[in-house]
């Protein structure tokens, strides 16, 4: 189903949409788009910070939560293309699987309604293109939105759930020239990614050809050097999954909490008997990347690397993913 | 409580504590819901409030209510642990993981060797292979350890000799644990086209023993390793332990020497 909505009809919807959901959409805070409750409409601009990632493995979270009452079911506006593929092709894989499938994941997922955007403007870090994705939403949403001009909101539903949010919406049918234009929107999209990034990385990267200099320590050490292991890097990516199991005291009850780990960490391959596997710095960097770019591409069969470009502009060391990619592709 | 977690351990009561050296001390536990598990796979232990960590229990693997775990005393969990009384309550999930190829290694020539508190990891499958000596007639174990006044299961020793062919070695008799398992090896008379071999020593020391035991005939594929992580989860979300292309604890924790050599001491 194909719907046009003026911006006036967009807001009478969201506001409709809230009255039965705790509804998230994309609000402009200073220089950067968070999601926050809807107030407004702010849907042109990429990448929304806090992924969505966030809100179905959010980062800490009771391992035993299961039981809890339930949840409110929760409408998220303004996912991209990027995250719906981190959330399909591993996390879902990951933590709604047939092996130790974790019920509270099923259930933040199942009660999330995903109102993807096509990117309408693209940042400059984004490159997901060449990582194999596409700029814009066709399947794996509940409603995808293509903003056609500052009026006009071209719905399209792409899931039963996503058909019945849209029913009695008042707004009306598409025309042949607005698809031809959402065409040309996506075009625009598209090139303006490619040209952000030209070394493709959709098959992962650590081939045969690249092992020289993917062992080489010094090149390593140079690339961390301004590396402070904040974590930034993966708690904003979208498909960094790792966590760590926590004690919380509780006398002789079990208590857990499962937490975002970072692998730049250096507890993170440390076990007892003060034995770390990856005690440099230089060495959990370059296992980073390996994971990113090989590692997660062998297990999930996409690249764990999603192009969205929060790891680059969230980095405080102002390292550039597709610059390292860049030097092993050159050295 | 009610919940479909896997990440919720069961109850386990601690009902013997006996100490095995000054560092390890061995647990009997008493659980709420029977177990069962094959040598070699493990189960996360949990002190309430504090941590956890992954062990393999050192109890003949029948299913049972009741395990024993033995443990080494080498950092703040197991520290804890060593601390409880009998009475106190812990708790454990699992088994989880791959353990040893028990129908892969029945009616081969077997040789077992361990380095210290390496023994732990191999007193399930020693139970299994004495219980089942029909599967697995043919049995040596090599026991080397660093000092001899910290040996884990010494009161076992002549129970050994009856049972199988047992060597122990002291390192500190010899210039270099190699030489030591060297010297061994020469001394056991088998049919090493015929031998699988199991190696539980810290990380630096298996390629240096996979050597001695390669030279004797044994290659890398008929070797296997019980392999130490760090793990969070135990059931593969958490991704601290991945090693090379494998999980430990999903794809292991015993490996084939041959899939792992290359990652052995490191993680890629």
């Amino acid at each position: 189903m194909h719907l046009v909505f003026s911006e006036r009809k967009l807001k009478n919807l969201f506001s409709k949409w809230s009255l039965e959901a705790q509804l998230f959409t994309p609000d402009i805070q200073g220089r950067l788009v968070m999601y926050s409750e809807f107030a407004d409409i702010n849907l042109k601009k990429t990448p929304v910070w806090g992924s969505l990632k966030n809100y179905i493995l959010p980062s800490r979270r009771a391992a035993f939560e299961d039981s809890a009452k339930e949840k409110s079911p929760l409408i998220l506006v303004g996912v991209r293309n990027c995250d719906i593929r981190g959330a399909l092709g591993i996390l879902d894989r990951v933590f709604a699987g047939k092996e130790f499938s974790d019920p509270l994941y099923k259930k933040m997922r199942k009660n999330t309604l995903i109102v993807s955007v096509d990117c309408f403007m693209p940042a400059d870090t984004c490159f997901c293109i060449q990582t194999g994705g596409i700029p814009f939403v066709s399947a794996g949403s509940d409603i995808n939105i293509t903003p056609l001009s500052n009026d006009q909101y071209l719905l399209e539903s792409l899931s039963l759930e996503g058909k019945r949010l849209l029913s009695n919406s008042n707004a009306r049918g598409v025309s042949e020239l607005e698809l031809r234009m959402r065409n040309d929107i996506r075009d625009t999209a598209f090139k303006k990614v490619q040209g952000n990034f030209n070394i493709d990385i959709s098959r992962g990267f650590f081939k045969k050809t690249h092992t020289e200099t993917s062992e080489k320590k010094e090149y390593w050490e140079e690339l961390s050097a301004n590396c402070i292991q904040c974590g930034a890097c993966n708690f904003t990516c979208p498909t960094c999954y790792c966590t760590i199991l926590n004690e919380v005291s509780s006398r002789n009850k079990f208590f857990k909490v499962l937490q975002w780990d970072s692998c730049l960490f250096r507890g993170y391959f440390s076990r007892a008997g003060k034995k770390n596997l990856l005690p440099k710095l230089s060495e959990r960097f370059r296992y980073r990347y390996i994971c990113k770019l090989s590692l997660m591409y062998t297990e999930f069969g996409i690249s764990g690397c999603v192009g969205c470009g929060r790891c680059i502009q969230s980095c405080p060391a102002m390292i550039d993913m597709r610059e390292i990619i860049r030097g092993l592709c050159e050295n | 409580m009610k919940t479909n977690s896997p990440y919720f351990p069961q109850t386990a009561k601690i009902i013997e504590i006996r100490p095995e050296t000054s560092l390890v001390k061995s647990f009997r536990l008493s659980l709420d819901n029977e177990i069962s598990f094959s040598p070699g796979e493990f189960i996360m232990l949990t002190i309430p409030g504090e941590g956890e960590f992954p062990l393999t229990p050192t109890s003949e693997p029948i299913k049972s209510t009741v395990i024993e775990v033995a443990v080494k005393k080498e950092g703040y969990a197991t520290e804890l642990l060593h601390e409880k009384r009998i009475g106190d309550v812990v708790g454990i999930r699992g088994p989880y993981g791959k353990g040893y190829p028990l129908t892969e290694l029945s009616g081969r020539d077997l040789i077992l060797i361990a380095q210290d508190e390496g023994i732990i990891q191999l007193h399930s499958l020693l139970m299994k292979i004495l219980s089942d000596r029909s599967r697995f007639p043919r049995l040596t174990l090599l026991y080397e350890f660093l000092n001899d006044r910290e040996v884990v299961y010494s009161s076992k020793f002549n129970n050994w000799h009856n049972e199988f062919i047992f060597y122990k070695t002291s390192s500190e008799n010899n210039s270099s644990t190699k030489k030591g398992i060297d010297q061994l090896l020469s001394k056991i008379d088998l049919d090493f086209d015929k031998a699988s071999a199991v190696i539980a020593a810290p990380e630096s020391m298996i390629k240096k023993i996979a050597l001695s035991l390669n030279m004797s005939g044994i290659s890398s594929e008929q070797i296997w390793i019980p392999l130490v992580r760090n793990m969070s989860c135990g059931i593969g979300k958490c991704r601290h332990c991945i090693t090379g292309d494998y999980y430990v604890c999903k794809d292991g924790p015993v490996f084939r020497l041959s899939d792992i050599y290359d990652t052995l001491g490191s993680i890629l």
